[in-house]
């Protein structure tokens, strides 16, 4: 299987603001895009970000969904969505990267190239034989992106559609369908701090005219730059951080940033939620004596509960020490 | 009175369900699943409530949740189902009234009890009928793997999630 190596340092979305010392789940959303320099480099000029090894990525999309096609999930009321949202994210990416990207057409014809990956498709909007494939597996191999769906019913927000290869320990199969609150049911203090109430709120006021952005993270749950650390491969990755822990190497440690975008689609209302997950090992994150100084800080603060939800309650104590340790090394090391 | 019984079922915080039942509706349908004495006794009462409230009600007794599929497929806008059972029946009756366009507050439900459940692996896309509860071990009846069931749970899927520990 396609390992992708490169670091995501330079465009990492760092998550914390300058001189925060703790975290708390919290809606943290704000317009998109918006370039935003890092003291690594940046990150944020395009909605759709194509990422340091894009070609790789997208092959690796394919192997995931190749040996398992069930990180597709659509119900059957969610189709016009899908074309929605790939249509949303062909013209998302022709305004970015006109040079490889180009999307013509007229009425429901269109004309999509994407020169990085070969692709040359002429479809019809609405007619699923004019495709290779369903639109939202179509344009999800060509995003780096996890992409999920919501709909409105009821005054609630229902997760409906998605293609998720690189999701952080759960699984889409018994996630979809589910509405917002039963999805995070689990994480604590969300729903009884009404997070998840505002957090619903938010995205059911959202226009079509204004994208939002929000950055999550946690350690990965693999100390590899491995990608597919879902709930349906944990038998394959669950040995990976004791033996790191065994070994006291917290270099390894993968600091994992979800950058999420927020979306009204145009012509369905639904709601995109897009997934980019970004990489970085801690060996990297040290070479950032400030970034290191203040992850340590968060992760020796996070309460109890928090930390036993990111899956780093047992470790995070010793990688905090180990970045301590490692920024105020002395530079030639 | 506007509203018989409340709930505090996890469907219910969560907005699947309905907290309490309105007195809005046309018809009620209340269905028993299976016949154990805690499960007809709740029925009963809401006929009762229900009776005494003037509402029209039809009683059903059914043998599982799947079932409720055709008194749904028979029934008319205004309808409201009140749903009393075994956990795993009414989740199952739940996952269908749902994938049938019933919305969240047409739907109360009562657990009269826990016996079975159904649970999910994801390692295997297999679902595993046990008599566990979450945080018990069982092992899937797909794959073998020793499954640790975890509370989270599915409107949509009626199970249980597991996965290895």
């Amino acid at each position: 299987m396609t390992e992708l190596l490169t670091s995501d340092l330079t465009c990492l979305p760092w998550p914390f603001p300058a001189g925060d010392e703790t975290f708390r789940y919290a809606v943290n959303v704000e317009p998109a895009p918006r370039y935003t320099p890092t003291l690594a480099g940046g990150w944020g000029r395009h909605v759709v970000d194509l990422g340091l090894e894009y070609v790789p990525m997208m092959q690796l999309k394919r192997e995931i969904l190749a040996k398992d096609p069930g990180r597709v999930q659509i119900l059957p009321h969610m189709i016009p969505a899908c074309w929605d949202v790939m249509l949303y994210l062909m013209r998302q990416m022709a305004d970015s990267y006109p040079e490889t990207m180009q999307l013509a057409g007229q009425g429901n014809r269109y004309h999509w190239r994407n020169t990085l990956l070969d692709i040359d498709q002429h479809f019809e909007m609405g007619d699923l034989a004019t495709l290779p494939e369903d639109p939202l597996t179509f344009i999800g191999c060509q995003v780096p992106d996890d992409i999920l769906l919501l709909t409105e019913r009821h005054d609630q927000l229902w997760f409906d559609a998605a293609i998720v290869t690189f999701a952080a320990d759960w699984s889409i199969k018994f996630d979809v369908g589910m509405n917002f609150n039963e999805i995070h049911r689990p994480v604590p203090g969300l729903t009884s701090g009404g997070i998840t109430s505002r957090a619903q709120q938010f995205m059911r006021h959202l226009t079509t005219d204004r994208i939002f952005r929000r950055a999550n993270w946690t350690f990965s749950a693999v100390g590899s730059p491995h990608r597919d650390t879902s709930l349906e491969t944990r038998p394959e990755w669950e040995d990976d951080i004791p033996n790191l822990i065994a070994d006291g190497d917290y270099g390894r440690v993968q600091l994992r940033i979800e950058l999420e975008h927020l979306i009204r689609l145009p012509l369905t209302g639904a709601l995109v939620f897009n997934i980019h997950t970004y990489m970085a090992p801690l060996s990297d994150i040290a070479t950032i004596p400030a970034w290191a100084e203040q992850l340590a800080d968060i992760v020796t603060e996070l309460p109890a509960d928090i930390a036993a939800y990111k899956g780093i309650d047992s470790y995070r104590h010793h990688a905090a020490r180990w970045l301590r340790t490692q920024s105020s090394a002395p530079a030639s090391t | 009175m506007t509203s018989i019984d409340d709930s505090d079922d996890a469907t219910a915080q969560v907005g699947i369900t309905a907290a309490s039942m309105d007195l809005s509706g046309r018809q009620y349908l209340l269905i028993a699943i299976g016949d154990a004495p805690s499960t007809t006794a709740k029925v009963d009462k809401w006929a009762r409530d229900l009776a005494s409230a003037h509402r029209a009600v039809a009683l059903y007794s059914l043998p599982d949740g799947a079932g409720v599929e055709d008194l749904i497929d028979a029934s008319t806008v205004g309808v409201r189902i009140m749903i009393s059972g075994a956990e795993s029946e009414v989740m199952r009756a739940i996952a269908v009234a749902r994938a049938a366009g019933i919305l969240p507050c047409e739907l109360f439900i009562h657990i009269s009890h826990v016996d079975v459940i159904n649970v999910f692996c994801p390692h295997c896309d297999t679902a595993t009928r046990a008599l566990a509860r979450p945080d018990h071990t069982i092992e899937c009846s797909g794959c073998a793997r020793d499954l640790l069931v975890r509370p989270h749970t599915s409107s949509h899927r009626a199970m249980y999630l597991a996965s290895v520990a």
